[in-house]
């Protein structure tokens, strides 16, 4: 568990996210994003923001290559995804963590089988991968519980399992939509501090969430979306 | 990272082959259901192709050695029988003929009857049991039907029977077409069925594994990585089926085949066994067959409902 110390910078240097002029149309003709160009600095922690409907989960949908923009040009690092096969797109994936706001934890398997599933694809050791998804656990506070079920956590619990298994890869970029939107006050405040630490190891993280609230106690780069359109953000 | 490459994809290879057994675990009734129709179709498929391989294997012996026997009646004296003897072992289609007496019929048919000798022995006082016999064989097959009719037209009058193989041959040729149009309808049917049922096993592991296949997918696992484990196990349920099949046909096979030997004393002709009646040909078709079916319809499955 040494080698996860904060401060020790275990995850990938963080990447640069630049969107240029991207829009998104989706076959039914909605117009999700609509020319829409920011940048996110290499090891940055920014917020996604607007009202339901305004186009934040499209925007990382993009970003998880599960969609394509209908034009415009995104760079993660120096990735663009653009010249990302569909062939490539799981590799892709490996570089980045992602939680969503209903967790999507396997409810048959334990906590820590749960982390260590996203490692067995890569063929590595037993040994590596307990070593590993015990740190990751460690990082969100629950090594006790790695050998539960889902069904015996809280919200807050199953939604750090989710971040635990979102960076036992050491991903560079961590990606939350709506990490918090099941949570109460207390568990929320709880995650995002574990999005920070995860953060101040040098990931560059963006979390979508319409709750100002969340946002206020941090005080970060916010990016704000209005019916697909960027409304402000510092440069 | 440390591990060379080999031994990673062994490790991933290892986790993946896992996987699919805890699949086939998890959908015991389906698989144990796919197994058994895979057996089955395999089974009654096999049925066919060794009844048509034994047919024709009967049908060569019979043309090689084309042999009939003229009994006559038991009222034709031995020097009339004897002198037929001697002009049918005189024409030109007959290979060899033997002629048999009326004591030596006798003494076969109470060899045959052995428990029952002495009421034999004193039905014979009426004479009625002791006749005649001419076995003959002729050089070509194709002679054998014309000849017994022509004998019958002869010496009709004469002959109380005349066992002949040839009629027999006609009829299990007419069988033998029979049996390939079923052979190929049945494996039509069957190999539809098989498919059906294994992509439906297959299909109900996908559904019940869908959120770890949503998971797998955005933590970055590929498509053969995601599809492997239910390939894998359409394949070990074909290949199931097809193994508990061919063990099932052995079986069959061996009690078919005493029951042959029994019936086809007098013919002299012997079924072929098991393993000479093409059974390896088999076991690999039926393995080739088990791992096909099974890799084509679970990649449906898979492919249609994780779709890539
Ligand atoms: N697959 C899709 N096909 C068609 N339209 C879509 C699709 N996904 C999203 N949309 C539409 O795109 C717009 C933006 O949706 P999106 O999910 O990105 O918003 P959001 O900001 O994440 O909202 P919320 O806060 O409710 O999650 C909406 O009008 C939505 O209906
Ligand atoms: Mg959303």
């Amino acid at each position: 568990m040494d080698d996860f110390k904060e401060n020790e910078t275990p995850v990938q240097a963080g990447p640069e996210i630049v969107f240029e002029k991207v829009t998104k149309e989706y076959p039914n003709g909605v117009r999700a994003l609509d020319n829409v160009s920011f940048r996110v600095a290499p090891g940055e922690f920014a917020f996604l923001m607007g009202h339901s409907g305004s186009g934040k989960s499209s925007l990382i949908k993009l970003l998880m290559l599960e969609e394509r923009p209908t034009s415009g040009r995104i760079t993660v690092g120096d990735i663009d995804l653009g010249s990302v096969r569909s062939s490539g797109v799981p590799y892709y994936r490996r570089l980045v963590g992602i939680v969503f706001q209903d967790f999507r934890i396997i409810e048959s398997m334990t906590v820590f089988e749960n982390v260590a599933f996203a490692l067995e694809m890569l063929g590595q050791s037993r040994k590596e991968i307990e070593k590993q998804v015990l740190a990751a656990l460690d990082l969100v506070g629950l090594i006790e519980k790695r050998n539960e079920k889902p069904d015996c956590l809280s919200g807050g619990e199953q939604q750090r399992v989710a971040i635990a298994r979102a960076v036992v890869n050491l991903p560079g970029l961590l990606i939350a939509d709506e990490p918090t939107g099941n949570l109460d006050m207390e568990n929320s405040v709880e995650i995002m501090k574990i999005l920070q630490k995860i953060n101040k190891m040098g990931a560059t993280v963006i979390v979508a969430t319409h709750e100002r609230e969340i946002v206020a106690g941090i005080g970060q780069r916010i990016i704000e979306l209005n019916h697909g359109v960027r409304l402000l953000g510092d440069e | 990272m440390k591990g060379g490459g080999a031994v990673k994809k062994l490790r991933v290879i290892f986790y993946v082959l896992l996987q699919s057994l805890k699949n086939a675990a998890r959908n015991l009734f389906m698989v144990f259901a796919s197994i058994i129709v895979v057996f089955f179709v395999l089974l009654v498929v096999g049925s066919f192709i060794e009844a048509g391989i034994v047919t024709s294997d009967i049908i060569g012996q019979v043309k090689e050695r084309p042999v009939l026997k003229i009994n006559f009646h038991y009222y034709v004296d031995e020097e009339t029988a004897q002198q037929y003897y001697e002009a049918i072992a005189a024409s030109p289609e007959v290979k060899q003929a033997t002629y048999i007496s009326k004591q030596e019929n006798f003494e076969n048919m109470l060899k045959e009857f052995e428990d029952n000798r002495e009421y034999f022995e004193n039905l014979d006082k009426s004479g009625k049991l002791k006749y005649a016999s001419v076995e003959v064989q002729l050089n070509n097959y194709a002679d054998g039907r014309a000849f017994v009719d022509g004998i019958m037209e002869d010496a009709g009058d004469m002959i109380d029977s005349a066992p002949n193989i040839f009629s027999v041959v006609e009829k299990m040729e007419k069988a033998q077409f029979w049996i390939n149009i079923c052979t190929i309808a049945a494996a039509l049917v069957m190999t539809a069925l098989s498919l059906l049922l294994i992509f439906n096993t297959v299909k109900l592991t996908v559904v019940a594994r869908h959120r770890e296949i949503e998971i797998m997918k955005f933590i970055g696992a590929t498509n053969t990585y995601i599809i492997t484990p239910f390939v894998i196990e359409g394949v070990l349920t074909g290949l199931a089926g097809a193994a508990l099949a061919f063990l099932a046909l052995g079986g069959v096979y061996n009690g078919v085949y005493k029951l042959l030997l029994s019936f086809s004393e007098d013919a002299n002709i012997v079924p072929l066994t098991f393993a000479a009646s093409g059974s390896s040909g088999i076991l690999v078709f039926y393995l080739l067959f088990g791992a096909c079916t099974g890799f084509i319809a679970s990649i449906f499955a898979a492919r249609k409902h994780i779709k890539v």
